[in-house]
């Protein structure tokens, strides 16, 4: 036995940490949106390449007991150094309170202009605001039917785009005060914020510190000032 | 479910272990490398009619290895640790449980291509040639950096003139050559 020989074992000896099992079908589930929204960019020729990526609509769940309350954030308004080209926010930007070394995560609309997609007209950006100024990381819109039609939309599994973690957010047209998602059994709040320009779009997000794994969430649900379940839209889940 | 769905999850199922195997191997961190590998399957999976007639693995390796060398370029790595610990002593603990503690510790001291260079050379037994393929690198500087990572590693890459097979090797890992 050579001293290659035993690297070559010490490298395939099983390793002293449990590295646990991957989930097959939320890889299928991630690969799949993935495709399509290749798909849809390279149907669009490439031209709007920030502009079309989509997710539609997880299936209602029921409500349950979160932990945290978040309280609707108020939008603020647009950075005066954010982008001006085809990134500029659409509307206010919405301040989370999330920060990182990145600085802190925000979202705002940006227009969405494409002929393949006729009945969509804006898309959610998550970013970061740092000194004044904004980053334009993951975009998000609906690719399937109306964009302000009742229910979820554009919903994005957490990512990471140009080095920053982004979690899951979307948004939802309809008076929701309250939206809700299951990961690993629990039932976590998202936070929120009505979008400036339409104030029927409900912009959300699940924040690191109910989400720390960066998991999808599903069985998002949307309820009214009431409690009463809203629509979630279209019905199948983890489509987008 | 469809008949490339049942493929890849056949072929996932497969090969997930070995690439989280990997994958921690080039990242020391099991949250990491479960991340790693994950990112690797979903791109494989996004381009799974593409890549599944040809090498699907070689695909997500290459993924693997990218994304986790990627990372480390955007400076979310953990830093090289300055020196290969010692290997303690063989009666002290189980050959293998020894193994794996200088492993992790001298994994440590490389940079991101050595490490990865390191990974594919002998833990994935590819020859220099694939390695600068899925590297995006030159043979050349494929011979470099693991010449160079072996010898952070202490490792001897030839069994030294007049040795012979069978003898304990592990003597010289992890420790200073006479």
């Amino acid at each position: 036995m050579t001293d290659l020989d035993t690297l070559r074992r010490a490298l395939r000896a099983r390793p002293a940490a449990d590295l646990g099992r991957l989930d097959i079908g939320q890889i299928m589930l991630q690969g799949g949106r993935v495709r399509r929204r290749r798909r849809i960019l390279a149907a669009s020729g490439g031209a709007v390449l920030a502009a079309v990526l989509a997710a539609v609509v997880i299936s209602a769940g029921l409500p349950g007991r979160p932990g945290r309350e978040p309280h609707p954030v108020p939008a603020l308004a647009p950075g005066h150094s954010a982008d001006r080209g085809r990134n500029a926010p659409y509307g206010a930007v919405i301040s989370t309170g999330i920060r990182d070394s990145a600085g802190e995560l925000v979202f705002y609309a940006v227009k969405v202009h494409t002929a393949q997609l006729p009945q969509t007209t804006f898309g959610v950006m998550g970013g970061y605001r740092r000194a004044g100024k904004l980053t334009a990381d993951v975009e998000s819109n609906e690719f399937s039917g109306p964009d302000t039609a009742p229910g979820f939309h554009a919903v994005q599994s957490p990512t990471s785009a140009n080095g920053h973690p982004v979690p899951e957010f979307g948004y939802y047209a309809g008076p929701a005060v309250k939206i809700t998602g299951v990961v690993n059994g629990q039932r976590i709040q998202a936070g929120h914020a009505r979008w400036s320009v339409n104030r029927t779009i409900v912009i959300f997000w699940f924040s690191p510190r109910d989400n720390p794994g960066a998991h999808t969430v599903t069985g998002l649900a949307a309820y009214n000032a009431q409690g009463k379940l809203l629509p979630a839209g279209h019905s199948s889940p983890g489509v987008g | 479910m469809a008949r490339g769905d049942e493929e890849f999850a056949e072929f996932a199922h497969a090969c997930s272990a070995r690439l989280l195997h990997a994958a921690y191997l080039l990242t020391g961190n099991r949250h990491t490398a479960e991340d790693a590998a994950q990112t690797a399957l979903v791109r494989t999976y996004a381009a799974w009619s593409r890549v599944r007639r040809a090498d699907a693995f070689a695909y997500a390796r290459q993924v693997l290895v990218n994304h986790v060398t990627d990372r480390w370029r955007l400076g979310l790595r953990e830093y090289a640790t300055g020196d290969v610990p010692e290997r303690p002593g063989a009666a002290d603990v189980a050959e293998e449980v020894t193994l794996r503690r200088w492993l992790v510790g001298a994994l440590g001291s490389l940079t991101a291509r050595e490490r990865a260079v390191i990974v594919m050379r002998y833990f994935f037994d590819l020859p220099e040639v694939s390695v600068a393929h899925e590297l995006h690198i030159s043979v050349g500087t494929v011979k470099s950096t693991s010449s160079r990572a072996l010898a952070k590693l202490r490792v001897q890459a030839e069994p030294p003139p007049g040795s012979s097979a069978g003898t304990d090797s592990i003597t010289t890992i992890g420790q200073e050559q006479p």
